[in-house]
């Protein structure tokens, strides 16, 4: 009989030893290798409406596909029914969407079907300071990262320059002037001053306009304690001057009581008012021949949000980000489709590619949330300097409250602001919203 | 026995999809109104509440208010669309060729999507570029002013006009089938004792078409309780929450803020008030043998 020799069966059991701790170790590590993930789909909810920046990333995922082999498939669902179709998917952990956008409010109330994505971040070693510290913040919830800010808007004023220039005007810095400036247009011309959003049910959009009355007054929606603050003289004196723009000073278009962001917008772009105040991603619609009524196109110059006279300026900025299903069963692909799409360069190509007309209409896109981007030179340059006034304005921003009672709170100040730009009184309006608001805060154990 | 076992078997089918698609669903979901369930903390549901959630709702003011907004909605709706539809059917139901291609005509505002009619609507009721809006400014000087959308009173009309003439052609065509399926010979008795045309319709018209009044209140009534389409298309509950029917405010409690066991509360509450408004039908129009 042979005798065996240890050496050798020392070695062959430390080699299977190896290869098993190496077989049966973290999946994760061994799923990252580009050649696993090749072949798989990713799945991305995206809202519908012919968003330019959505537009380019599905025009650019062939080049991505054909550098990785992850394929993307992009489904869209109207705005309205992006959080049913996140929250349905969350509950029957269906794997519909691997990876899904959603409106930064919505963030709270569905943070439970999301992935949190700390530990791919750590792993991979990937920058999220590239991102202002407002915007990331909107993607963070009980201090767990849970989506990447890939689309973000600050407010901004957007004017008719040709009109300006007629009339001898410049661009208002604070409310007063913009009051001044609107009676004037009005006056001297068939073009409604403004138009403002009260209508309600639109998700709430006419809150942010709102608050950036408010928040330049130094009043708030919460105090301190997280009761209702916006009923306080700040907050009715504000509130009085942004409704009063359509009841007193009549310098807004009657409709705009009914109006969306969508319809006031529209408005807008018909040339039928010269300014409009809201999410900056609008300027290339503003300025796009296609888009905008011959009159406006290229017409349309953009400034800070105005301030209050004496307290200074104050912007809302809201973010679209992108977050991982936890039910997803491509996570790892998810993450690679994730990082790509968040790359600075794809980001800045997008939008160098747009201002230099270079892109097809339907991919054109303004928008950039990063701050090496936003302070690029050559962008600047070419923009009139639109990036660093956005930047300034992101830095110094605030966003509406993140909390998952917060849109049944934007749904009651949001019918209370509709009902106002109907003529009804505002302080017991606002008395009103705030008792209501209070009830619902103290039903859900915020006062306990 | 064998027989008998057959016959089961034959309905066991149809039994097994209807309870799988009716009543285990109206189960589960009266059980999910016994509970606290927010699916935003939680994709479980919450601890068992017994009543709280039908009880909550009476303390809740949003809810009187969107009862109260269902309630002048519904009524108005159904009034009109009855008075009008009887006025229609009575013009078209006379046996002539030209009108039995108006007959055809009219189902075409029925046959469009809801949701389409609610959305042409808002943006015909636009106050700068409305065809509608334009129209009546033309006819009427005095109303070029009106933002339509823009108040609770002209909003709540607006929304009662569109239901209206959404179901307005399939209630004159049950009534135009009525009236054009009655005998002849009691109108020419009628005629022979010297009743005049108004009195014909209040005396033997309108008591011949009691049955299918009744059948059109019932309908007319749980179709605009359950009015949602045109709510979200054309007001979205606005202004303020001045036209926020009982239907749209279940929508937002259940699929907006995810409060699904007040938000299945509501439901049943809302199946309560038209199971009360069937009743009161029954027991007000039907005498004797209307039915038969």
């Amino acid at each position: 009989m042979k005798k065996r020799n240890p050496f050798r069966s020392f070695t062959l059991l430390i080699l299977i030893l190896v290869l098993l701790v190496s077989g049966c170790s973290n999946s994760r590590s061994e799923s990252t290798s580009g050649d696993n993930l090749k072949g798989k789909t990713v799945k991305v909810l995206l809202s519908a409406g012919g968003i330019g920046q959505f537009n380019a990333w599905k025009a650019r995922s062939k080049a991505f596909t054909e550098k990785t082999g992850i394929n993307i498939e992009f489904i869209e669902t109207p705005y309205d029914n992006l959080l049913e179709d996140i929250t349905s998917d969350g509950i029957a952990s269906g794997g519909t969407y691997d990876l899904v956008v959603h409106l930064d409010t919505m963030g709270s109330s569905i943070t439970s079907f999301l992935e949190p994505l700390d530990e791919y971040v750590a792993r991979d070693h990937f920058n999220t300071d590239r991102w202002p510290a407002p915007i990331l913040d909107l993607s963070t919830h009980d201090g767990k990262l849970y989506s990447l800010p890939v689309r973000a808007h600050v407010q901004m004023l957007f004017y008719r320059k040709d009109i300006f220039k007629k009339l001898g005007l410049t661009a208002p810095t604070t409310w007063k002037e913009l009051d001044e400036v609107s009676k004037v247009i009005s006056d001297k011309t068939d073009l409604a001053g403004i138009v403002p959003y009260y209508g309600a049910g639109n998700n709430a959009q006419n809150l942010p306009m709102w608050t950036s009355y408010l928040w330049s007054n130094g009043g708030d929606i919460f105090d301190d304690e997280l009761k209702p603050a916006f009923n306080s003289p700040e907050g009715i004196e504000a509130t009085k001057r942004y409704i009063d723009l359509l009841v007193k000073e009549k310098v807004a278009p009657p409709g705009s009581v009914t109006f969306g962001e969508q319809d006031s917008r529209t408005f807008f772009k018909q040339g039928k008012a010269a300014m409009w105040l809201g999410w900056w991603w609008v300027y290339s619609e503003f300025n796009d021949k296609e888009a905008s009524a011959k009159d406006v196109a290229g017409n349309v110059g953009f400034a800070s949000v105005p301030g209050w006279e004496g307290k200074g300026t104050q912007a809302n900025i809201a973010t679209f980000p992108l977050a991982m299903m936890k039910a997803s069963k491509n996570k790892e692909a998810a993450w690679e489709v994730l990082k790509w799409i968040a790359e600075p360069e794809e980001e800045l190509d997008i939008v160098m590619k747009t201002v230099k007309n270079e892109s097809p209409s339907a991919e054109q896109s303004t928008v950039i949330t990063q701050t090496e981007n936003m302070r690029n030179e050559e962008l600047n340059e070419l923009t009139d300097g639109f990036y660093n006034v956005a930047a300034d304005n992101f830095e110094n921003a605030r966003a509406l409250p993140k909390m998952k009672e917060w849109p049944r709170i934007a749904d009651i100040i949001s019918g209370a602001i509709s009902k106002m730009a109907t003529g009804e009184p505002v302080e017991p309006s606002l008395d009103d919203a705030a008792k209501r608001v209070e009830r619902l805060l103290d039903k859900a154990g915020y006062y306990n | 026995m064998n027989q008998k076992l057959f016959k089961f078997g034959l309905i066991a089918p149809a039994f097994i999809l209807i309870a799988a698609t009716t009543f285990y669903p109206l189960m589960k979901s009266f059980w999910i109104s016994l509970h606290d369930w927010d699916l935003k903390t939680s994709a479980e549901m919450g601890p068992f509440i017994g009543f709280d959630n039908y009880i909550r709702a009476f303390s809740d003011s949003q809810f009187w208010n969107s009862v109260k907004a269902t309630l002048i909605f519904a009524a108005s709706t159904v009034v009109l669309t009855l008075i009008l539809s009887i006025f229609v059917a009575i013009l078209l139901s006379k046996d002539k060729k030209y009108l039995s291609y108006l007959r055809a005509v009219l189902i075409i505002p029925f046959a469009m999507s809801p949701a389409l009619i609610g959305y042409s609507w808002r943006f015909m009721l636009n106050p700068d570029y409305g065809l509608f809006d334009k129209i009546i400014g033309f006819l009427f000087p005095p109303l070029s002013d009106v933002v339509w959308l823009g108040t609770s009173t002209t909003a709540m009309a607006a929304l009662i006009s569109v239901v209206v003439w959404i179901w307005l052609p399939f209630m004159s065509l049950m009534f135009i089938s009525g009236l054009m399926g009655m005998p002849s010979e009691v109108f020419e008795a009628a005629k022979m004792d010297g009743a005049s045309s108004f009195k014909t319709l209040i005396h033997v018209t309108l008591p011949m078409l009691k049955p299918i009044i009744l059948i059109a209140s019932i309908l007319m009534t749980m179709f605009t309780l359950k009015a949602f389409d045109p709510v979200v298309t054309m007001t979205r509950g606005g202004p303020g929450d001045s036209t926020e029917v009982l239907n749209f405010f279940i929508y937002k409690t259940g699929f907006r803020y995810f409060d699904m066991g007040y938000s299945s509360a509501l439901g049943y509450i809302l199946a309560l008030i038209t199971i009360v408004f069937v009743i009161i039908y029954m027991r007000k129009l039907v005498k004797g043998d209307d039915w038969n």
